[in-house]
């Protein structure tokens, strides 16, 4: 907020020093930025985070422009789907309804992440709004609410639930992710998962005293918030600005919504890739002396991971840092190539270092990170490979023409 | 579960489960064949289980004694609770499964093992890797959802929580999961909505067999 009004007082300014017709630069302002929201990465609310990219959504009472709250420090996360927050986060006061089944009792939703924590709690209904595009009347997550809290194990008995930032180094988890909903059609009536998905719950009675499995229509799952903005819904960038190797306690950047939608979402030189149905790309890392480099069929772009992760014979890290982050003895530069289903067609790199110094310093944004993944065929272009590029995410289903040479269908990345 | 009271049950029927377990056993008791059920039911309500326990394995060696056999041999670990190190999800022949496995395929034999592969309720696809002696070795798993770790990893979990918290707290965040410690080995990768991890036990790796080219 500070920064925008910086930049609304810079332009006031400016326009005044310009001859003085006041009334336009306020409107023009208004007018680009509507589609852009600011990006940042810190150590976020806990203090220990790496490499966790942050934006701030602001949340609504369907309607409302009087009873919402802007909650910061929610992660973006380009390998899901949905928005959840912390329930700690959204006051009561915001008259938020709870999203119900059929039969009027709570629904609930659960996310596994790969660690074994998880994400358990009601839906309900809000206006979510990131920059200045409200998606009306979406399913938001409540995550961590006290009152079903005793009924996680239904969710999960993997690992640990998700309850306060310090569980997630973040204040909640705005998935934007290449499909349109959370599950889709698999988790409805007819779906193959039916109501046996383990993402949805219902309350079976008003007391919710258990939850069963449910289907879940599509337009009632968790969605892909860009998806349901009334315009610039196609796509959206993600714009990082550089860090130095060796590290910075921040970093920022920028979302920029829709594509081929306004003058400031254009992106003609970027290769548009598309995704396989699993929403991967075929990828390639280059060898030299020390690193071997290799192929990649199963190569995804992910904010939410805060490394680059892929297997190789580069050095493991020992304590007090993780084995699984790598500790190369010398900085390694890596070519990486990117393409669909076995065609090359665009490039990028990133840079590996031992990242004990930078940890040490406690830095925030770690552009050399990387470690191990544990498969070889997959390759996890965490944010460090984002720092310094703008990376373009199709929305699966929707068309564009502002990016590459031609028109696109999500789901791709483009870069 | 659908079949209510069945957690009044004494414990001590089945000598070293825990309480926790029998919502394992009544789970595994919708996929039994009617007859075995109905009879458990009528025992269950007469709060003997060891009787029933007893009845059942009566009858099925008298009915179909192959069958009796197996499950004589494999009755009691499967409904105990079915993890790396424990007995598998399937009972062989006789087609008692863990509740929350949706469908399996019959075993694939190896040299010195057997492989079972499950569809769990979630939609993600396991396979158990079973040694001689009928434990699980080692697991594999693909597909939507993460599968259940305590389910999967029965007494290991703990391994797996205590190494996702040491990782955390040296700043891991978001990426895949590696553990190698107290004789566990596991690999929790891919990304939301395709999921992909192996698990094995490295005292009780067969001897001879890769376990890389196995998990493969």
């Amino acid at each position: 907020m500070t920064r925008l009004f910086l930049l609304l007082w810079l332009l006031l300014t400016l326009a005044a020093c310009g001859g003085g017709s006041s009334n336009s630069p306020v409107l023009l302002v208004a007018a680009t930025d509507v589609n852009v929201a600011d990006l940042l990465v810190d150590s976020g609310p806990d203090g220990a985070g790496v490499n966790q990219l942050y934006t701030s959504v602001t949340i609504c009472k369907p309607g409302s422009t009087t009873l919402c709250k802007t909650i910061d420090h929610v992660l973006v996360d380009t390998g899901s789907v949905g928005l959840r927050l912390l329930a700690s986060e959204v006051p009561t006061d915001l008259q938020l309804s709870a999203a119900t089944s059929t039969d009027g009792n709570v629904l609930l939703g659960c996310a596994n992440f790969l660690d074994g924590s998880f994400a358990w709690g009601p839906l309900t209904i809000a206006d979510v709004k990131l920059g200045g595009l409200t998606a009306a009347n979406t399913t938001v997550q409540l995550v961590g609410h006290s009152a079903y809290d005793r009924l996680q194990t239904k969710c999960s008995e993997s690992g640990e639930p998700i309850i306060a930032a310090s569980d997630l180094g973040a204040n909640g988890i705005l998935g934007l992710g290449l499909s349109k909903q959370d599950c889709g059609s698999a988790c409805e009536a007819q779906g193959r998962r039916s109501a046996r998905n383990g993402k949805y719950f219902s309350c079976v009675n008003p007391t919710c005293s258990n939850v069963a499995g449910t289907t879940l229509a599509i337009d009632k799952q968790l969605q892909q918030v860009v998806a349901r903005f009334p315009t610039d819904n196609n796509g959206f960038a993600i714009q990082m600005d550089s860090v130095p190797s060796a590290g910075a306690a921040n970093a920022t950047g920028k979302m920029i919504f829709g594509l081929g939608t306004r003058a400031n979402n254009y992106f003609p030189t970027l290769r548009v890739l598309a995704t396989n149905s699993q929403g991967y790309l075929y990828g390639a890392l280059s060898s030299n002396s020390v690193l071997a480099g290799g192929n990649f069929p199963n190569t995804f772009l992910d904010t939410g991971s805060n490394g680059i992760f892929f297997d190789s014979n580069l050095p493991n890290c020992t304590p007090p840092h993780d084995s699984g982050f790598y500790c190369p003895l010398a900085d390694i530069a890596v070519n990486v190539l990117l393409g669909s289903v076995g065609a090359v067609q665009a490039g990028g790199g990133f840079t590996l270092t031992n990242p004990a110094a930078s940890f040490q310093k406690g830095n925030a944004a770690l552009p050399t990170l990387g470690g191990s993944m544990g498969a070889p065929e997959l390759l996890d272009l965490g944010l460090p490979f984002f720092y310094g590029k703008t990376v373009v995410i199709g929305i699966a289903g929707m068309s564009a023409t502002g990016v590459g040479s031609s028109a696109a269908t999500g789901p791709f990345y483009a870069l | 579960m659908g079949e209510g009271g069945l957690e009044a049950i004494s414990p001590i029927a089945y000598g070293r489960l825990q309480v926790h377990h029998l919502t394992k056993v009544t789970a595994g008791l919708s996929a039994l064949p009617k007859f075995y059920r109905r009879i458990l039911r009528q025992d269950v309500r007469r709060g003997s289980l060891l009787l029933t326990f007893w009845k059942t394995l009566r009858t099925m060696w008298l009915k179909e004694w192959r069958l009796g056999t197996l499950a004589v041999a494999c009755a009691i670990p499967l409904w105990a609770s079915a993890a790396l190190g424990e007995a598998p999800f399937v009972a062989g022949a006789s087609g008692a499964v863990d509740a929350r496995v949706a469908s399996y395929q019959s075993a694939q034999t190896g040299q010195g093992y057997k492989v079972y592969a499950l569809e769990l309720n979630n939609g993600t696809e396991v396979k158990e890797f079973v040694d001689a002696s009928g434990h699980v070795f080692a697991l594999r798993w693909s597909g939507p959802d993460l599968p259940d770790m305590g389910m999967l990893l029965g007494s290991h979990l703990p391994v797996f929580k205590a190494s996702v918290q040491a990782a955390r707290q040296a700043g891991k965040r978001g990426g895949p999961v590696l553990v190698q410690s107290g004789g566990l080995v596991l690999v929790s990768s891919g990304v939301m909505g395709a999921f992909q991890g192996y698990a094995y036990l490295t005292a009780l790796l067969p001897p001879g067999v890769d376990v890389q080219a196995l998990l493969k």
